[in-house]
């Protein structure tokens, strides 16, 4: 649905509202001035978060599969990062096997987050075209097209949860990844079952790819003005330059590939700010050096493509020095999300067949078991969509004091804001903007694939409200609906 | 495959949200038969992929707080798939267009129930109001009418 609002002062607001084809309950404006030119545009995310809370006085080993009940899309990443945070309490080192395994069911949720976003949201903009018929753009449209486009995102997706069923007995929320390490070994024939599953993943991968590949000349214009601008990137990073998705330094590049920070996970306070905004619920993290908000980076597949030198498998690095060509090295323009997105299904298939293929996988030396020897933990591992972070604070007794959670569709708040700006100020000319070009403005917001689902899903619960600030921040008009 | 697909979903850390999950589980432990024709699934949020399973089975429940109710009241209705139904692309889907995805991409879409239940609060917490909380028991009856009514018509 879309709405005109006009202002007092003679500017005016283009509401789109809700953004399709993202996760959650979000909107955004975009302020016209008097001649009709694009001023700016924000994100307004309306869910509410309030998680860190619900931990405080739990104990802290139930932060496991507590936090992974968070999130709908990616249970996994926040399973892995609590878990972390209190093998960080726990003061240990957890077994090389356990570590693998984790490693396996995080790179199999890579797979099902990825795929969703790529097929299921963004394929019908490259598909069907950003100016084709709304009621037809989406996945109906794939399927009507080119069914085999539809089946295969329904195939990566599976194949992704059906690793982590193998592996945590539970599709969703899986309690198996525990402080420590993991609940119980893997079993032969588990192992024999999902690498039965990979070789159809790889190809699918790898078609899509060549597909995708030769659709980048149809968008040249999007590549252009969808998010691409200097920026920052943060990932995490390991020292001999590989694409590190569970454990590694955090680090900050700029947009010549320089190092420009990189530290410990538990220092992550030191070095990175929180900023509230009066127009949205989605904190602004910034790079504090550099203050707010030129602190601005991005993460997620992007970012992280661009940090590593390798991916660490034969066909993902194929893939990646390709993707290198884009733009020499650097790539800004965040239309290549989808881009990476692709390549680290590809890797990701690729590393859970060398992982359960390696020595000792089967091991039943798997979990780590000690008491609370830190009163602080902090857990820092790539999550799909960027850099996740938990850091917990317990008392005496093991109980939860503190709680903070920086989730990666955070980090891109200021990017995507900035992103949608420039993309508005390239296709919108004037008061009333075709629907296609309004679809553009969204399609930025859909190559960052934001998550929100910590949401609500109620039925009928849309949960919108329309703010308009003025120019001096004030709210001038508030509707609910 | 099983004859009858029960899928009830929703954020178990959104209160009254969590409503749909807590009753499958609940069904779930009632229907530990390895022989039941019947298959309970409690998650987060509706995903694409479920479409294939849906394409399979004789008939579907979908189970959900909903906010169109009265809190604590509970509500059989019939779903039919729909392509272009609110929020059908999203991260997450709605029954209607998760049904029209297994009548497009798999062949066929089953008969298909919602049991909704009315929703007080979604306030950040891993509790049902007591409103909800009573609900569950007549929802869970409702649901298994439901099942009683697909088993018996399709013998």
């Amino acid at each position: 649905m879309r709405t005109q609002k006009k202002m007092s002062n003679e500017k005016h607001t283009i509401t789109i509202d809700p953004v399709t084809r993202i996760e959650g309950h979000s909107r955004i404006s975009i302020h016209l001035d008097s001649s009709g030119l694009v001023e700016n545009a924000q994100l307004h995310v309306t869910q509410f978060r309030g998680f860190e809370k619900l931990c405080q006085g739990r104990p802290f080993y139930e932060m496991p599969s507590l936090m992974a009940r968070i999130c709908g899309i990616c249970p996994v990443s926040h399973l892995i990062t609590s878990a972390k945070a209190c093998d960080a309490i726990l003061a240990v080192r957890i077994p090389e096997t356990a570590e693998r395994l984790r490693r396996i069911m995080h790179l199999a949720q890579f797979v099902q987050s990825h795929a969703l976003a790529f097929f299921h949201l963004a394929s019908p903009d490259f598909l069907l075209g950003l100016d084709s018929d709304p009621a037809k753009r989406n996945l109906f449209g794939v399927a009507a097209h080119t069914p085999q486009l539809a089946h295969d995102g329904i195939k990566l997706r599976k194949f992704g949860q059906e690793v982590i069923r193998i592996l945590g007995g539970k599709r969703i929320h899986p309690a198996w990844i525990v402080p420590g390490g993991v609940s119980h070994p893997l079993q032969e024939e588990d192992r024999d079952a999902i690498l039965a599953m990979v070789p159809e993943a790889r190809e699918i991968a790898l078609r899509t790819l060549v597909w995708f590949k030769r659709q980048l000349e149809n968008f040249r214009e999007e590549i252009r003005v969808f998010a691409n601008f200097p920026s920052m990137f943060m990932a995490l990073a390991k020292d001999d330059g590989g694409l590190a998705l569970y454990k590694g330094w955090i680090r900050l590049v700029n947009t010549d590939g320089e190092a420009i920070d990189n530290f410990e996970g538990r220092d992550y306070q030191d070095h990175i700010g929180e900023a509230v905004e009066p127009f949205s619920y989605l904190k602004s993290p910034y790079y504090k050096p550099k203050g707010y908000p030129d602190g601005m980076y991005r993460v997620g597949p992007l970012a992280r493509l661009n940090m590593a030198r390798h991916c660490g498998t034969p066909l993902a690095d194929q893939e990646l020095a390709e993707f290198r060509e884009l733009e020499r090295r650097f790539v800004l323009s965040s239309f290549y999300y989808h881009y990476a997105r692709l390549i680290e299904i590809l890797f990701a298939v690729e590393r859970i067949e060398y992982l359960l293929n390696s020595e000792g996988i089967l091991s039943p030396h798997v979990r780590a078991y000690a008491g609370p020897n830190e009163y602080e933990g902090v857990g820092v591992a790539e999550a799909p969509r960027g850099t996740l972070i938990h850091h917990y604070k317990i008392d005496d007794h093991g109980l939860i004091q503190s709680a903070n959670m920086i989730i990666a569709t955070a980090h891109n708040n200021l990017a995507m804001n900035r992103g949608i700006t420039q993309a508005a100020k390239h296709f919108i000319k004037g008061r009333v903007a075709p629907e296609g070009m309004l679809n553009r403005v969204e399609a930025v917001i859909r190559a960052f694939d934001p998550c929100l689902s910590c949401s609500t899903h109620a039925d009928g619960h849309m949960a919108l409200k329309v703010e308009i600030y003025d120019a001096d921040g004030k709210l001038v008009e508030e509707i609910e609906r | 495959m099983p004859d009858i697909l029960v899928i009830g979903y929703g954020n178990p850390l959104r209160g009254d949200d969590g409503v749909g999950p807590v009753i499958a589980e609940e069904l779930a432990r009632r229907l530990r038969d390895p022989e039941s024709k019947v298959q309970v699934v409690a998650c987060h949020q509706l995903n694409p992929e479920l479409a294939e399973p849906i394409a399979e089975t004789r008939a579907v429940i979908f189970i959900d707080a909903s906010v169109d109710l009265k809190p604590g009241e509970v509500r059989v209705t019939a779903v039919a798939p729909d392509r272009f139904s609110p929020g059908a692309f999203v991260h997450s889907m709605k029954p209607s267009a998760l049904l029209a995805t297994a009548s497009e991409l798999f062949g066929q879409a089953p008969p298909a129930k919602s049991v909704g239940i009315g929703a007080s609060s979604f306030d950040v917490g891993a509790h049902l109001t007591p409103q909800v909380q009573k609900a569950v028991k007549v929802a869970i009856a409702a649901v298994e009418k439901e099942i009683a009514g697909y088993l018996h018509t399709s013998h």
